[in-house]
């Protein structure tokens, strides 16, 4: 850092100076016919454009910025982005030539931002790199290419039968209390050293909540790459409303440029973005009232017509960019609540419908202890399968039939040993899967890893531990291979695949780990169901 | 009440040439340009008065009535129009009518009034000075309306249709303030 001397401070000073521009620019004035609830009327300003930033001018002096949305013939209905309550009738609004626009910037790493780009987290201004509008158009046909590239979750029920890819869109969708945000901060906490920036953008959530995200994410070093735009329950809607394209916003600043801040492109390699929409139905919420408090006509569940296309274009800002454009991507993760379970009302159905696939969060499995409380029978990806690495697909081949045959017959499973060998078996399979892909918080797994444990669970070495044993067992053969035979986890990361060396290898090592587990478990040898299951029956 | 949008252009334009011709015959045209602008003003900011001149429980003799008292002292020529449209509920077409009249007045006279705030009086010298650049900029006769505000400090604000240029000493300062106190620095990302 420089020194500081008088020098230098006036020499920063006149280059901010610099910045002022002192020439005089005619603008169109209109004057505050009604304002209330966030909103104001103005009369005037006939060449005000859709989504402008406005600049009212208070009686006291101060300044509130606001956004035209109706142009009607003889007015503008706009909403206030600041302290509204400065603001009384006869007051005078300036147009601004500018629609509104959110800085971004290297500097916004690890801050937590406005909707507007003003830092909240106390740690003083963020030098930004330049503006970008909020509102942006979304990258056309030509300029995309196809999702290849996994973005892994770390969960392992996600990356293996719903993978997701770098430039997806993948909605997150469950009750309140199912886990939807966990499973957001795991993914933001498995990107860990692999340079992806994340981008968390809360919407009317309790400040509490955030806090609290955030000391988890600096917990796990996750703050370094991560930006979060906060929008909190108490902020107004206008400023809720704003926060996801906010977001989008400074994630596209990181798409389109490089790591060293300049434009991406061939040679210059933009960065991959994870943003995170936590959640989608407190904006269409805030969007609601705002469009209510501007009198636009309700529709159903009194959400504006124009809902759908609020999401849908905020969504296909999601995109993985082509060669020529630097390669950059955006992969967003969307969140909808829902109301018991409801997948049917309004917002719910028009964010399924627009989302590459949804991950479908269900209570009664997070009840049971199934976390993830990940729904596998409904939950797709419909684009990911291409960016999974093909190691997992040998693996999960079978993962999400078998889970699907054990969902079949797990109304039988009280029958228990009535039923015939097969059916047995197949019972045995699922529940042990089901363990297999339980995982706690905060504790992402590695790719290789993921296919080390499935491969055991689908080639059927777990079918004769007891239930309770499954995830002792998984955790101890992922130690023990990274351990002694840490070539096998080498081989799957290189090759991308299992081969059949690696293959043979890796069954041999589980077939020994299973005689340490057993040992170590301080029993003679592994008591199988089937065994237990053959003896009750004669 | 008017629901056609023609039908209240046509009201609109109505009442507003009524009022200039009376006003030109009693030759404040100025005058009532200023004082409409500060009826405008006051109704905005006073919703019972603007709840009474639309009040739908009394007669429109009544509402006349008070639009009279509420007015008195204005010009003759501008209280009558305010009582007529007391009287018929036309009260929510009062911007309108402003709006127009000052077309009508503009258009009629062939000059165009400019409101000029300055934090000085102007001497006649740059009056002079300052209508002849905007007459040669707006292409007809300019009337200032002159202001003297010392809150802008120093320079000039001059505005007229909607649109002002603000190339006053307070506004420059604010610019400076919101420059220093952000440090965004550059320009499209």
């Amino acid at each position: 850092m420089a020194d500081i001397t008088a020098s230098n401070i006036d020499a920063i000073l006149r280059s901010q100076l610099d910045a002022i521009s002192t020439s005089v620019e005619s603008r169109e004035v209109g004057t505050v016919v009604e304002v209330g609830d966030g909103i104001a009327r103005v009369e005037g300003l006939r060449g005000a454009m859709a989504g402008e930033l406005l600049e009212f001018e208070g009686s006291d002096g101060s300044r509130v910025m606001g956004m035209a949305l109706n142009l009607d013939e003889r007015e503008v209905g706009a909403v206030l982005l600041g302290d509204f309550v400065k603001i009384k009738e006869n007051d005078t609004v300036r147009t601004t030539g500018r629609i509104v626009q959110v800085p971004a910037g290297e500097a916004f790493l690890g801050r937590i931002v406005s909707p507007l780009g003003e830092p909240l987290d106390g740690k003083g201004p963020i030098k930004a790199d330049g503006f970008r509008n909020v509102e942006h158009k979304a990258v056309g046909v030509t300029e995309r290419e196809h999702v290849h590239e996994p973005m892994q979750t770390g969960i392992m029920a996600v990356d293996s039968m719903i993978p997701i890819g770098r430039g997806q869109r993948e909605l997150i969708i469950g009750d309140r209390q199912t886990g939807k945000t966990a499973i957001a901060i795991d993914t933001i906490i498995n990107q860990k050293n692999t340079g992806v920036v994340c981008v968390y953008v809360a919407v009317g959530q309790k400040a509490s909540t955030v806090a609290a995200l955030v000391q988890t994410l600096e917990q796990y070093g996750a703050m370094d790459y991560t930006i979060i735009v906060s929008a909190t329950a108490s902020d107004s809607a206008p400023l809720q409303y704003i926060a996801p394209m906010a977001g989008a916003a400074i994630a596209e600043y990181f798409m389109y440029s490089g790591t060293d801040g300049k434009p991406a492109g061939k040679d210059n390699p933009g960065r991959a973005v994870l943003c995170i929409y936590d959640d989608l139905s407190k904006q269409a919420v805030a969007y609601r009232q705002m469009s209510l408090t501007l009198r636009r006509p309700p529709g159903r569940e009194a959400y504006p017509g124009d809902v759908f296309y609020l999401h849908s274009r905020l969504l296909e800002r999601a995109v993985k960019l082509n060669e020529e454009l630097g390669s950059g991507s955006i992969t967003a993760l969307p969140v909808i609540e829902t109301q018991a379970g409801d997948v049917s009302a309004y917002i719910p159905t028009n964010v399924i419908s627009i989302t590459d696939g949804q991950i479908f969060l269900q209570s009664d499995l997070f009840y049971k202890g199934v976390r993830p409380a990940i729904n596998v029978g409904i939950s797709v990806s419909r684009v990911g399968g291409d960016a999974q690495i093909k190691a997992m697909k040998q693996v999960a081949g079978t993962l999400r039939l078998d889970l699907a045959a054990y969902r079949s017959l797990e109304a039988f499973a009280q029958f228990g040993s009535d039923l015939d060998k097969a059916t047995q078996s197949q019972l045995n399979r699922g529940v042990r899967m089901v363990e297999l892909l339980k995982q706690g918080r905060f504790v992402p797994m590695p790719v290789q890893n993921q296919v080390i444990a499935i491969f055991a669970g689908t080639k059927g070495y777990l079918d004769d531990l007891e239930v309770d044993d499954v995830q002792p067992f998984r955790d101890g053969l992922i130690e023990y291979v990274a351990g002694s035979y840490s070539e096998v986890t080498k081989a799957i990361i290189e090759e991308q695949k299992i081969s059949d060396e690696t293959e043979a290898k890796l069954a041999a090592v589980i077939k020994e780990y299973k005689g340490i587990f057993a040992a170590e478990k301080g029993e003679a040898g592994p008591v199988s169901d089937e065994a237990v299951m053959a003896a009750e029956g004669e | 009440m008017p629901t056609s949008r023609a039908l209240a252009k046509q009201i609109v334009a109505t009442y507003a040439s009524v009022l200039y011709d009376a006003a030109a015959a009693a030759h404040a045209v100025d005058d009532v340009s200023q004082q409409l602008d500060a009826v405008l003003r006051l109704v905005r900011g006073h919703a019972p008065l603007r709840d009474a001149m639309a009040d739908d429980a009394v007669t429109g003799e009544m509402r006349a009535a008070t639009a009279r008292k509420v007015f008195a002292g204005l010009a003759p020529a501008l209280v009558d129009v305010l009582a007529v449209m007391a009287e018929r509920n036309n009260f929510d077409l009062l911007s309108s009518v402003a709006e127009q009249f000052d077309d009508v007045a503009e258009e009629r006279r062939g000059v165009v009034a400019v409101d000029v705030t300055t934090a000085v009086q102007l001497t006649d010298a740059l009056r002079e000075s300052i209508a002849t650049k905007l007459s040669a900029d707006l292409g007809k006769t300019v009337i200032l309306r002159e202001t003297v505000d010392p809150a802008i400090i120093g320079g000039i604000v001059i505005s007229t249709h909607g649109h002002r240029i603000d190339a006053s000493i307070a506004s420059q300062l604010e610019n400076a303030r919101m420059v220093l106190s952000t440090a965004h620095t550059g320009g499209e990302a």
